[in-house]
């Protein structure tokens, strides 16, 4: 081509050196890897591999994971169950028979926990997972297209705020009295998502603005794939952060609705039940709390790690001012 | 030689950041006479704000100054704020860029520039008030006794600028420091605001600092101009001299980079690469990595600012006494580049096919109020009546002031959908009886380029995902897209392997060619350009400019651009559509409009550009328009330009002028104006 050579390398990885290590390591990366398969590298790939560089992230994932194979196998290498009641062993600290302690009517703490962390694993990352994709697809649907649908939808978030959610709780209670738990996990993202929906209103509206959303309309592509593509990504470190919260508050809001008779009832047992009960007693005999608690956190942490590293991985800029 | 007034000593600026210290300004020396105008260029990033600020004393503390400021013998730097509140203002005022940030926005104009005056003297507030007045009037405020009393926000861009220059001169200072005081107006309104300056700076006698990026301005206001890159500047003289006879490449490129309003479709001449980062500055020149006539000693040793031809102009550069006249040992310093011409026939413009159609497009918005029952108080009339063609192969450009209904026309094309009233036909279809379907197969062959590639391109996408997401859009398969991805980023002058990266890790201009990447995915046949080279720096906007040319050649593209520059347009364009409050008054070939306006407005308009050659500049005559656009809210009778005109009579007021070809006694002419009026007249 007789027009103006390609840029100098060196002009072009001017950047990189502001950047730092983690830019750098990425050219270097990525040149590589260039030179072997000449294949550019979509969007998905390239959050896959600035996480996989993430040493906080992935030690996040590592935990999360040892958490589930704990709360799954653990159930097995003792021979307490939950319900099980030790006639022998009233309010006893850990021990070789009872690794937790025990209970003030005898039960194995150790297995409580982690019949209880299975139960708030699985509800905590649903919920979360859940009520933020209720949250986007509504927030950003309203704000996106405007009109009807945005007052609808609206209209949706107000009731939801205004109404109380024990009344909701109250009318759909019975029908769900024998159905299984996933009904429950999807009532406490029906109670998380609300605020969030608005936030995400607000931030699609001025997004909608920004002229790459208009070049991706004229390019002719679907409104469904602009908000997939161009808007959800371009608030995801919100999105992130509220998903990483809620996980932590809808353990601990299952504990207010178990208390009213709604969802985990005795004696099933969940993270917050335990929490719940083990506080009145978290000085006098602390093993009833301290490793519900402990557990909540570790759990809370590794998922805030995990959400930490995705954001910096979705967010270019955000990898840039970290290094 | 008389003394001083002004005089800068070693001044060097650094701030801390993150990545290391920045190094904003690197020891730069200059004196400003009394009653002189100096003129300072250079890019963004150059450091020539950060100059005019550490002379004000204006810098955040953290700021680490370091060197001399004297004005008057009185040393500046180092002063408590409280003494220089008492220099600032009286001694020292300054114009801003951005007037109406630079206002308070809940007290009136009145009050604030009474406030200039009082807190400098002793005087009552009424005397204060009446200063203000008198000062509005001398800055050209119509109705000053009324105006005194409005807030900022209702006086127009140009009107804050005026009010901003009456409070810069209200004590009568010794030097007016203005930093970009033009940038973000329109040209016409630039006109008006340079001549109120070099007014203000002939009644109270001060020494003016004229900081900008713009070479055409400094040629007709300045006395002396200083080039600044890197933090340094480069080259000093006077302004006859320095256009004349630039003797520091980077000059040499800047002027030969800048697309001039009286010359026509030539190459423009690109300086490569990007200006430098102020943190890790190489060791030798700062100008080395891009200037084509590096030696080794360039890239040891910066060299310094000495004498070179006379005593009063200065360069910067090893090799400034083998430079002149642009070349060096017998060659120009900066090659011209090659662009191939336009392989297009000389196919009569009649008979080649028409891309798009546009008849009497109306677009309108609606005026509303109230926030829970929205009402419609008014129509804001943004294109009203606008008929054109674009045929294959060329490109129209329409130009006009902001508000005049450019941008809304086209994004009105853009949207293929049916306008309010008019036809929209593109590639001979309406764009009334679309289908979704045959709408969006429709935008395989109509793409766009907006004005800030930064914007338009998401910032967290890989540029590979950006350039293949029309082709995805269009259902093209991966292997394909891979592969076109690559091909395109090679077209627009980029590697391949830049496909992993993300936008924010380009340079402006890197950016821009990668919305043109873009833009051309699926060999568009009409290219929409949004002012594509607006938001670049001058050096590199000529290399976007030139990659424009060069695709249209070599693809047979269509383009429909909008600018407010009209150097620009004379470079791109074929056909320019000039357009005022929502109608074209004037349209036809390039040359001929340019060469021959016959609207008064495009006479305005074109007088009002300035020129980067000094003695021309001088001896120009200029239009200088009064007022400004007027509001587009309520519908005209008669001719919209009237209000502002200096041929109006009463047949304007009642009858609108119709598009008419203009005289045709030479051979059949594209071009046409809308004035009753209409004679030409040359004014480039």
């Amino acid at each position: 081509m007789a027009l103006e050579p390609l840029i100098p390398d060196q002009v072009l990885h001017e950047p990189a050196a502001l950047d730092g290590s983690l830019e750098a390591a990425l050219d270097g990366g990525i040149a590589s890897d260039g030179a072997s398969t000449q294949q550019a590298l979509s969007r998905g790939q390239l959050v896959w591999r600035r996480f996989r560089r993430n040493r906080a992230g992935m030690g996040g994932i590592i935990v999360l994971g040892a958490l589930f194979a704990l709360a799954f196998i653990g159930p097995h290498l003792t021979q307490w169950s939950y319900e099980d009641i030790d006639p022998n062993a009233f309010l006893k600290p850990p021990s070789s028979t009872h690794w937790f302690g025990t209970t003030q009517i005898g039960q194995d703490v150790f297995a409580q926990t982690m019949r209880g962390l299975q139960k708030s694993l699985i509800i905590g990352l649903l919920v979360g997972v859940i009520s933020t994709s209720i949250a986007a697809v509504v927030g950003a649907t309203a704000g996106y297209f405007g009109s009807w649908v945005e007052n609808i939808n609206l209209f949706t978030v107000s009731l939801l705020l205004v109404l109380p959610d024990f009344l909701i709780l109250a009318i759909i209670s019975p029908r769900l009295h024998d159905s299984s738990w996933l009904w429950f996990v999807l009532l406490l993202s029906i109670f998380s998502w609300t605020l969030t929906a608005l936030v995400i209103h607000s931030l699609t509206l001025s997004l909608k603005q920004r002229e790459f959303v208009h070049a991706a309309r004229f390019m002719g592509v679907p409104s469904r794939t602009i908000i997939a593509r161009h808007i959800l990504p371009n608030m995801a470190s919100f999105l992130i952060i509220d998903a990483t919260i809620t996980v932590g508050a809808a353990v601990l809001l299952e504990t207010g609705l178990s208390y009213f008779g709604f969802g985990i009832q005795p004696p099933d047992v969940s993270l917050g039940t335990l929490i719940a009960d083990g506080t009145a007693s978290a000085l006098t005999f602390p093993w009833l709390f301290l490793f519900a608690g402990g557990f909540l956190v570790v759990m809370v942490l590794a998922v805030s790690v995990i959400g930490d590293a995705l954001r910096d991985a979705v967010d270019p800029q955000s990898t840039a001012r970290a290094s | 030689m008389t003394t001083p007034i002004l005089s800068v000593r070693d001044l060097v600026v650094r701030f801390t950041s993150e990545a290391g210290p920045v190094h904003a300004v690197r020891g730069v020396n200059f004196d400003v006479f009394p009653g002189e105008v100096l003129g300072i260029v250079g890019e963004s990033g150059s450091g020539k704000s950060v100059t005019s600020l550490a002379t004000m004393g204006l810098l955040p503390p953290s700021a680490y100054v370091e060197g001399s400021v004297s004005l008057e013998g009185q040393e500046m730097l180092g002063l408590s704020d409280a003494s220089l509140s008492k220099i600032r203002g009286r001694e020292i005022a300054m114009v801003f860029q951005d007037p109406l940030s630079a206002f308070t926005p809940v007290y009136t104009i009145g009050n604030q520039i009474a406030e200039a005056v009082k807190v400098h003297n002793k005087v009552s507030k009424a005397a204060a008030m009446s200063r203000a007045v008198e000062l509005l009037r001398l800055v050209g405020i119509p109705d000053p006794e009324s105006r005194v009393n409005s807030f900022p926000h209702e006086f127009s861009g140009g009107m804050r600028q005026r009010a901003m220059i009456a409070m810069a001169i209200a004590n009568n200072p010794r030097v007016i420091i203005a930093d970009e005081p033009t940038t973000a107006l329109d040209v016409t309104v630039q006109a008006q605001v340079l001549e109120v300056l070099a007014k203000a700076q002939d009644e109270t006698g001060a020494a003016m600092m004229l900081i900008t990026h713009d070479l055409g301005v400094v040629a007709g206001i300045a006395d002396r101009v200083a080039v600044m890159y890197g933090g340094r500047i480069v080259e000093s003289a006077p302004v006859d001299p320095l256009f004349a006879e630039p003797r520091m490449p980077y000059t040499l490129g800047l002027l030969g980079a800048i697309p001039r309003l009286d010359s026509g479709r030539t190459a423009l001449i690109p300086i490569d690469g990007t200006p430098p980062s102020m943190v890790n500055l190489p060791a030798g020149c700062p100008f080395a990595p891009r200037c084509p006539a590096v030696i080794d000693e360039c890239r040891t040793r910066e060299p310094d600012l000495v004498a070179v031809i006379s005593p009063d102009h200065l360069a910067a550069c090893h090799r400034s006494q083998e430079i002149s006249a642009g070349m060096i040992d017998g060659e120009p310093v900066f090659a011209h580049p090659d662009i191939p011409e336009l392989s297009r026939t000389q196919v009569d413009r009649d008979d080649r096919a028409i891309a798009l159609d546009v008849a009497g497009l109306v677009r309108q918005y609606p005026v509303t109020k109230g926030a829970v029952f929205r009402r419609q108080v008014g129509t804001v009339y943004a294109v009203d009546g606008v008929s054109l063609d674009v045929r294959t192969g060329e490109a129209l450009a329409v130009v006009g002031e902001s508000g005049c209904g450019k941008t809304s026309t086209i994004m009105e094309v853009l949207e293929l959908r049916a306008p309010k009233s008019g036809a929209i036909t593109v590639f001979g279809r309406s764009t009334g009886d679309l289908s979704e379907s045959d709408r969006r197969h429709l935008r395989r062959d109509i793409s766009v380029v907006f004005q800030d590639p930064l914007a338009s391109l998401d910032p967290r996408l890989p540029v590979g995902d950006i350039i293949g997401e029309p082709l995805l859009t269009h259902g093209i398969p991966a292997s394909q897209r891979h592969a076109r991805v690559a091909e395109l980023l090679g077209l627009v002058g980029l590697s391949p392997a830049h496909a992993n990266r993300y936008p924010g890790e380009f340079s402006g201009g890197q950016r821009q060619r990668i919305a043109i990447a873009r833009a051309l995915a699926l060999d568009p046949q009409l290219v929409v350009l949004d002012e594509p080279v607006s938001a670049l720096d001058v050096s590199v906007q000529a290399g976007v400019l030139n990659l424009l040319m060069e695709l249209r050649a070599r693809l047979n593209l269509a383009y429909l651009f909008v600018a407010h520059d009209l150097s620009v347009v004379r470079h791109l364009a074929d056909r320019v559509a000039v357009m005022y409050l929502g109608r074209i008054v004037e349209i036809g070939e390039v040359k001929e409009v340019f060469d021959h306006p016959h609207h008064p407005y495009t006479q305005a308009l074109l007088s009002a550009v300035p020129l980067p050659d000094p003695p021309r500049e001088r001896t120009r005559e200029r239009i200088v328009l009064s007022g400004d656009l007027p509001s587009p809210t309520f519908a005209h009778v008669g001719c919209r330009f009237r209000s502002r005109c200096w041929l109006a009579t009463e047949i304007c007021e009642t009858t609108d002028p119709q598009l008419l070809s203009t005289d045709s006694s030479r051979h059949r002419l594209d071009h046409a104006s809308a004035c009753h009026h209409a004679q030409e007249r040359s004014v480039v």
